[in-house]
């Protein structure tokens, strides 16, 4: 029995589920250096981050295709992480998101641009994506 | 902007980061679902982060997540206003029995 199968199993009849993804494929890098922000690049997504991202809205269209679920809405919007040294971000990677690549033309401008002791931030702005559904 | 301290230490800075600060995740589910009163199962729950934006709404709350360590910052950083509505398992439910037609909302937060 698959997850959505559970989920199904444990809502009460007319139970709303909230399925929210990340779109990893779409993060782009800036940098306020206080009196500007400059846009670096984008972060690559990785062939697993882009499956992912279509499997899972998959088998949730295969949870409606089964009348488990009814879509009522779906949408999908930005978000931004900050952090306010470069240092910082590369540490919140390593430890929350290693498979993130990260080109190394953009890590060394960021530096370039955010050097140690420098007021300002680095913003990683992803986009999310939210859908309520219901249980008949 | 409130900057949250993450728990890294490089040298003897501490490093800060926040997630989300203009609180765009948080209007967007409250505008899709109504928490007022409800039971809400939250699969994939993590440390919390996105506990903490509804569960003052709910009547009760049950999160769940497969990692230990994770469930475990998420109990050491539960407000004390919380404590008798939210609670946090270790659990993966594509091995385990869910109660059946026990709740009235289910959060999938990155877990399906």
């Amino acid at each position: 029995m698959n997850a959505l199968s559970r989920i199904h199993a444990t809502l009460r009849p007319r139970g709303l589920l909230l399925n929210l993804l990340p779109d990893t494929t779409h993060r782009a890098v800036e940098v306020d250096v206080g009196s500007a922000i400059l846009r670096l690049g984008h972060l690559d997504a990785t062939l697993g981050d882009i499956q992912g991202f279509h499997v899972t809205l998959a088998a949730q269209q295969a949870a409606i295709d089964a009348r488990l679920f009814v879509l009522e809405r779906e949408t999908r919007f930005m978000f931004v992480d900050r952090f306010d040294t470069v240092e910082s971000w590369l540490t919140y990677v390593a430890e929350h998101e290693q498979g993130v690549i990260i080109q190394a033309s953009l890590l060394a401008r960021a530096r370039e641009l955010l050097p140690p002791g420098t007021a300002g931030e680095v913003r990683i702005s992803s986009q999310l994506y939210a859908a309520r559904l219901w249980r008949p | 902007m409130a900057w949250s301290l993450q728990a890294v230490q490089k040298g003897v800075h501490a490093m800060a980061v926040a997630h989300d600060p203009e609180d765009a995740e948080t209007r967007v589910i409250h505008d899709l679902i109504d928490f007022s009163g409800t039971d809400v199962l939250e699969v994939g729950c993590g440390d919390g982060r996105l506990t903490w934006r509804y569960a003052d709404r709910t009547r009760l709350v049950l999160a769940l997540d497969p990692d230990a360590a994770v469930i475990e910052q998420a109990r050491a950083s539960l407000p004390e206003e919380l404590r008798h509505t939210v609670t946090f398992q270790v659990v993966d439910i594509t091995s385990v029995e869910l109660p059946l037609a026990a709740f009235d909302v289910v959060v999938c937060s990155y877990s399906l």
